[in-house]
């Protein structure tokens, strides 16, 4: 009588999967996919990164922020100064991360998940230190075109760094 | 952090729990490698099906056959638990009734890592983990009476004006 062969469980079949792609991946050698921020001028969603310096050295709000009346509510009414440092844009795309360095040395990215079919946007987003380790490990969001939303806080030359994201498209 | 080829295969084959997801889309996020390594476990997936569909192996019906298999060995390991509690039961209801305060909850541990917040405004925040720092999601009222979503990062330097 013929003894079927035993088969290996879902853990050795595992096992032998990770060897497989160990093995691959030792052939081809991992490479980077980090982007460094750009508009590509494609379909792919792009977020709008405007990065704002919050003082109390009495110069006003710049003039080009009107379209932002969250900066005169708290907690950033406790700034008296708003100026523009930078205004730039990241394309999102899935499986590669986009990324920005802030004036503190700190690096924003951002990576799309999934873009739904009513329009909206699911996209990961953080902030690492510049060693690599994680001052943001994750922050998920899901936003529609237009819409925007603040990540505030971080310190910098006496003050913090306001950064105003917006889904452009 | 580290994200063991392990968690990687099972993130790839989404049977990892949300905690562990997490911590994986957190590794995608900070190290390119991690990336790497999910797209070559693609590229191999994709490969797999390409020679199963040549080969002409009815990937489902192996995988039923495995589900039966470990169903079984399941059902086996629920008898003998229960065999052993039902046997046990007369000696941990004794050595309850001297317990007292080991019988109390542990605590919670406490986290910074918030939930989905799916409706918190007009951009939903789902997932924020502020690692080793603590931060807040709150709204702010924006244009036309609309809210915005702040997510607000405790820098450590920032001293208490911050926030």
């Amino acid at each position: 009588m013929r003894v079927p062969a035993r088969r290996p469980s879902n853990v050795w079949r595992r096992r032998a999967w990770f060897f497989a792609v160990w093995l691959l991946a030792s052939v081809a050698g991992a490479r980077p996919v980090t982007l460094e921020a750009n508009d590509s001028g494609g379909a792919e969603p792009v977020l709008e990164l405007l990065v704002l310096h919050a003082t109390h050295a009495k110069r006003g709000i710049d003039p080009s922020l009107r379209g932002l009346p969250e900066l005169t509510k708290q907690p950033f009414a406790a700034f008296d100064s708003y100026a523009v440092l930078e205004r730039t844009r990241l394309p999102l795309s899935p499986g590669s991360r986009s990324t920005r360095r802030l004036p503190n040395g700190r690096w924003l990215g951002a990576e799309l998940l999934t873009m739904d079919k009513d329009g909206a946007v699911r996209f990961a987003a953080s902030i690492s230190e510049p060693g690599g380790s994680a001052f943001l490990p994750l922050l998920e969001v899901r936003a529609r075109p237009g819409q925007h939303f603040i990540v505030a806080g971080q310190s910098y030359k006496s003050g913090i760094l306001v950064l105003v994201l917006t889904l452009v498209r | 952090m580290k994200v063991t080829d392990e968690a990687l295969m099972l993130f790839h084959d989404g049977e990892l729990d949300a905690e562990q997801a997490r911590a994986v889309r957190v590794g995608r996020l900070h190290h390119a490698d991690v990336t790497a390594r999910l797209e070559t476990l693609t590229t191999l997936g994709d490969a797999v099906r390409r020679w199963a569909a040549d080969t002409g192996v009815d990937a489902a019906a192996e995988r039923r056959t495995a589900e039966r298999r470990q169903g079984r060995r399941r059902l086996l390991g629920v008898g003998a638990t229960v065999l052993v509690a039902a046997l046990g039961l007369p000696f941990a209801l004794l050595s309850h009734g001297r317990a007292g305060a080991g019988s109390a909850p542990r605590d919670l541990a406490t986290s910074t890592r918030e939930g989905p917040l799916a409706a918190s405004g007009p951009v939903a925040v789902e997932t924020v983990d502020f690692g080793v720092r603590p931060g807040a999601v709150f709204l702010v009222e924006g244009e036309a009476q609309s809210e915005t979503t702040v997510i607000w990062l405790s820098d450590a330097s920032a001293g208490p004006k911050t926030l």
